[in-house]
């Protein structure tokens, strides 16, 4: 072994900062890097297995009413199976929780073939009391295993604590912009608990097996299209039709998740490795410039250059070794658990089970430590290129003209020292600018995500312009007289009771049948409460239908909604759709690039009719996915009688009746949808962050490390002269500051523009228009945290510099 | 042919720099330096001594002529090569003395040690060095006398035929520089290495057994010294 290693040990004591620098920057780029891919990539495959292992299904639909067993089987009969899952969203209450909660009742027996569940904790229900939910909710609310809660005003025990294959995510709508776990679970019953809590109300959803289950999603699509209208032919009415891959969030929210959440991580990972290569550039040719007197007497006295390359790889390729054993240590130990958090705290997926992969293995460990190797390898070879008298000279630092160009001498003193060591030390200030923008973007991203999903939010809210948005499932007139309304009582009593005749006795089912013969059988039915006149009054009619209009940059689609309202509404009272004018809602617009004027394409899913409107203007806030227009054009347009309605809009509260009712959407429930977003990326972003200010410190320290370095030769010298040490730290300290704070400000419009477009890139699976507006004051915190970072490296500088000792310039001749 | 001489240099030429700016610094030097000798340069500041010491070190190519080192010229070798033959034939000694600072006495010496396959003990040297006791300090622990001895040291462990030495005692004072030059007489003596030393201090040539002089590029003086002086006898 050389003698030349026995430094190897001072060296590492002596440039204690650099290495451990060098070190940590390994540690924790790893740590992260490999913690979350790994974690990612273990999810994905148990995603992936989810498929097969629980049978979850390819596609579900969901009928007005009870579907004919004709419809089912001629359904059946083109290549599939189908399984009858009703469900029924009920209110779910408990002790300590004063929120409306909504509780989807799912019969257990029903998921013994497809869309299988697995339990947690405890056990299924096994009476008809007894109800298991999901783990997120349970964990959200603090449930344990013998839990008391109210379904539907009935008591239950909650006996165990599961999940369901086809709910991944508790997406209660498919339209909602993202999952929510704080007011919505799925609840698992026994049919017998089904019907004790659940009384009659039902939707009625159908889960389908392919026999074929390799169909690819066009094939599988076209297949669905073709079953919709078999069903329509047969007559049923599809208020639902979810393909599980395409447009079935509940299943597809988590997968899209975590992989759209590696792309980020993965640009992220690899940028952060292109600025560790830069610092090991900066970093190597500054050794070899310190060095270079021993390198040129070394050369001189006949040493190989290979040997002297090998020297000084010794270090690095100690350091990176350690750097990347002890990262893939702690990220596949310590971290793996935060890092599987990051999605087990938001969606219910099976057990956790650690797979290995060798690409996220290359990715974060190989890819930056042969990065280390090469840059140092390379920066040495070229360095060495110099010839021995060149080193001995100390001639190898780059000359440029730079360096020996003329300043102005009005400029103070002072002024122009601090240019020179600017000067002097361009490259590893272009380098320390890449640096800063690189943590600031981590920064802004990590710090920018939360307040732009509450602006999101309350544009959300904005956009609903009535207290109560009453949705239904088939048109219920409020108004009535009061024996239509008991004609319509009696309906529902016939359709809640499943053996009319023995429940109510000859009299009373003969009674009942009695009142339903008044029914006029094209009139709308009636709702079977009388709300009064003056809340009758005040409600209105829309009506709706949905709609795919394509997106712009991907050929993805986007699911909107087209509003039919009144003209002169009280309710959109800004929106004009008088005289066949069609308003499209500013999100949409923004989202899908339409300017009034243009034609907005609308799809409809379930029949593949493609419809054509002109845009005349646009309206609401960015998070505004509608299409507004006259009530009776889009009745016209989707083949509808005139009169046609899907809804209610009211400032008052409305008793409905719960078979017509779908869903009741007041401006406090999109609040939910905020919280549910935070909920999810809080600690994702919190990740983020505590990522980017230890990145921040070692980055900045390196970097500005080496300007201090480089120089203590001439700040001995100083010192020698007689100057002190704060006038020493005015000098080198100060030129340095003042970079790192001209870069922290000069960096953020291009920070700006990568945050957009991590941002854009991030929320490109969600639906809905998310404003990307970053305020002011978060890119004066971004500002304020780098120059905290940086104060505690001035700090440490300051310290190094009053430790330069005067015999370093005097004793030792290099 | 004659024999050459250990060290033969034949029309020698350097110039450095184009068009306006060339400056022809060596404009044919020949001379011949026989083996076991102490060789002197002197010359007026920027007369070209370095430069020639580093061409014969193999660290500067000549424009033209050849530079015999036994029977290699080694104006023909390749950059390779020249490694290989200042690993094995070399010793350096420089004004400022280059020590690995990192490094202690000892292991500064044995730096150089390691290139050879027929080193000196190191015990020894340190000894007729004067430097047994600062052995395990390091370069900014002991004086500049000490450091050069130290440099001289590490020069001498690889048993070099050719030590080659720019004014080895230019940053010493009287005493220490008589030191330094008794040092390398006796080295001279006890392993038959032949020197070149590039001096201002013009007593030197006393304990020399050749003497050269630089002048305009070229040797103004080239002779050969009978009447040695020990170094211990030298003032200036
Ligand atoms: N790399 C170089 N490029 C251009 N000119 C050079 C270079 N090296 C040396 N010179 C010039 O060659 C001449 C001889 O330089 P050299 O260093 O050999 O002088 P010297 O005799 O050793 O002087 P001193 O006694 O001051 O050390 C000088 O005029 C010097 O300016
Ligand atoms: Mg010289």
């Amino acid at each position: 072994m050389s003698p030349l290693n026995k430094r190897l040990p001072r060296d590492l004591i002596h440039n204690l900062g650099k290495y451990l620098g060098i070190f940590l920057l390994f540690l924790f780029a790893i740590a992260m890097g490999s913690g979350y891919l790994s974690a990612a990539h273990s999810i994905e495959v148990i995603q992936g297995e989810m498929h097969e292992r629980h049978r979850v299904e390819d596609f579900h639909f969901v009928t007005q009413f009870e579907a004919a067993k004709s419809s089912l089987e001629a359904i059946e009969a083109m290549g599939c199976t189908i399984y009858e899952d009703f469900t029924a969203d009920v209110p779910l209450a408990f002790a300590g929780e004063s929120r409306d909660m909504n509780c989807r009742l799912i019969d257990q027996d029903k998921r013994r073939e497809v869309n299988r569940g697995y339990y947690f904790e405890g056990r299924a229900p096994a009476a008809d009391n007894e109800i298991a939910l999901d783990r997120m909710f349970c964990k959200n609310h603090d449930l344990h295993v013998g839990a008391t809660v109210s379904i539907n005003g009935h008591e239950a025990t909650m006996v165990g604590i599961c999940s369901l294959s086809d709910y991944e995510c508790l997406m209660e709508k498919n339209t909602d912009m993202i999952f929510n776990s704080t007011t919505f679970t799925i609840g698992l019953v026994t049919p017998e608990g089904m019907q004790a809590m659940a009384g009659g109300k039902r939707d009625y959803r159908y889960d389908g097996v392919l026999n074929d289950r390799t169909m690819d999603l066009v094939a599988r699509t076209s297949f669905e299209r073709d079953m919709a209208d078999l069903l329509a032919d047969k007559g049923e009415v599809l208020t639902d039709l979810v393909d599980y891959e395409f447009d079935n969030k509940a299943i597809f929210f988590a997968t899209d998740d975590v992989s759209g959440d590696q792309v980020m991580w993965q640009v992220l990972v690899g940028l952060l490795v292109v600025i560790m290569a830069f610092v090991f550039v900066v970093l190597t040719n500054a050794t070899i410039e310190q060095e270079s007197a021993v390198i040129g007497t070394l050369l001189a006295s006949g040493y190989r250059k290979r040997e002297i390359i090998g020297h000084y790889m010794v270090l690095p390729t100690l350091i990176g070794v350690l750097g990347c054993v002890a990262g893939n240590a702690l990220g596949l130990t310590y971290m793996s658990t935060p890092m599987q958090e990051l999605y087990y705290g938001s969606y219910s997926l099976p057990p956790y089970e650690f797979s290995f992969s060798p690409q996220v293995f290359v990715y974060t460990t190989v890819v930056p430590f042969v990065l280390l190797e090469v840059v140092t390898l390379v920066g040495l070879m070229r360095k060495l290129r110099f010839t021995p008298l060149a080193f001995l000279r100390r001639e190898i630092a780059s000359r440029s003209r730079r360096n020996t160009l003329a300043l102005p001498e009005r400029l103070s003193f002072v002024r122009r020292f601090q240019l020179r060591v600017f000067l002097r030390n361009l490259s590893h200030f272009v380098v320390l600018f890449f640096g800063i923008s690189f943590c600031s973007l981590f920064l802004l991203f990590g710090l920018c995500l939360m307040p732009l999903v509450e602006h999101y939010a309350q544009m959300l809210s904005q956009d609903v312009v009535a207290n109560h948005i009453y949705f239904l499932k088939a048109p219920l007139e409020l108004e009535g007289t009061p024996e239509q309304r008991a004609s319509y009582a009696a309906v529902e009593r016939l359709m809640e009771t499943d053996d009319p005749l023995s429940d109510l006795g000859f009299i009373g089912y003969a009674r009942v049948l009695l009142r339903t013969m008044d029914l006029d059988e094209d009139a709308h039915p009636v709702n079977t409460t009388d709300n009064g006149e003056s809340a009758i009054a005040q409600a209105e009619k829309f009506s709706a239908a949905s709609f795919e209009v394509p997106h712009v940059i991907t050929d993805s689609s986007e699911e909107i909604t087209v509003y039919g309202i009144e003209q002169d509404s009280r309710y959109w009272s800004e929106v004009d759709v008088s005289g066949g004018a069609v308003v499209v809602g500013a999100g949409l617009a923004e989202k899908c690039r339409i300017k009034p004027g243009d034609t907005v394409t609308l799809t409809d899913k379930y029949t593949n009719k493609v419809y054509e409107l002109m845009a005349t203007s646009v309206w609401g806030s960015s998070a505004n996915m509608n299409i507004y227009m006259d009530r009776a054009a889009l009745n016209r347009m989707v083949d509808e009688e005139e009169d046609n309605f899907a809804g209610y809009a009211s400032d008052e509260e409305l008793v409905i009746d719960q078979r017509y009712l779908a869903i009741d959407v007041t401006p406090d429930s999109m609040g939910s949808t905020a919280d549910q977003m935070q909920e999810s990326f809080g600690d994702m972003m919190d990740m983020v962050v505590a990522f980017a200010i230890p990145v921040y410190l070692i980055l900045v320290y390196l970097l500005t490390k080496t300007v201090i370095d480089r120089s203590s030769r001439y700040i001995s010298y100083m010192k020698v002269f007689g100057y002190q040490d704060g006038e020493i730290n005015r000098l080198y300290v100060r030129a340095i500051t003042t970079t790192v704070m001209v870069s922290l400000v000069a960096s953020l419009p291009f920070v700006i523009w990568l945050v957009r477009f991590f941002v854009s890139f991030a929320m490109d699976r969600y639906s809905g228009n998310l404003e990307i507006y970053i305020e002011p004051m978060l890119l004066v915190r971004v500002v304020a945290i780098g120059a905290a970072a940086y104060a505690v490296v001035a700090l440490a500088h300051m310290w190094h510099i009053r430790r330069v000792s005067l015999s370093e310039a005097l004793k030792v001749q290099e | 042919m004659a024999q050459r001489a250990f060290l033969s240099i034949r029309d020698l030429t350097k110039s450095y720099g184009d068009g306006e700016a060339r400056t022809q610094v060596l404009k044919g030097i020949s001379t011949d330096i026989e083996h076991g000798e102490i060789c002197v340069l002197f010359g007026p500041s920027g007369s070209g001594k370095s430069t020639f010491l580093n061409m014969v070190g193999g660290l500067e190519p000549a424009d033209s002529g050849s530079i015999y080192v036994g029977d290699t010229d080694i104006c023909q070798l390749r950059d390779r090569e020249l490694v290989e033959y200042r690993r094995r034939e070399l010793g350096f000694i420089f004004q400022f003395y280059n020590l690995v600072p990192d490094l202690t006495v000892r292991e500064n010496i044995e730096v150089c040690q390691y290139l050879s396959r027929n080193p000196l003990p190191v015990d020894d040297l340190l000894n007729s060095l004067g430097l047994w006791e600062h052995r395990g300090k390091f370069p900014n622990q002991i004086s500049g006398g000490q450091q050069q001895r130290c440099a001289i040291g590490r020069a001498l462990v690889k048993n070099p035929s050719l030590l080659l030495c720019d004014e080895p005692t230019g940053a010493l004072d009287y005493h220490t520089s008589k030191e330094i030059l008794e040092l390398m007489e006796r080295v001279n003596r006890e392993y038959h290495s032949t020197m070149v030393i590039v001096t201002h201090n013009d007593a030197i040539r006393h304990m020399s057994h050749h003497i050269l002089r630089l002048r305009d590029g070229a040797l103004s003086e080239d002779v050969l010294n009978d009447q040695l002086l020990p170094a211990a006898e030298l003032t200036w």
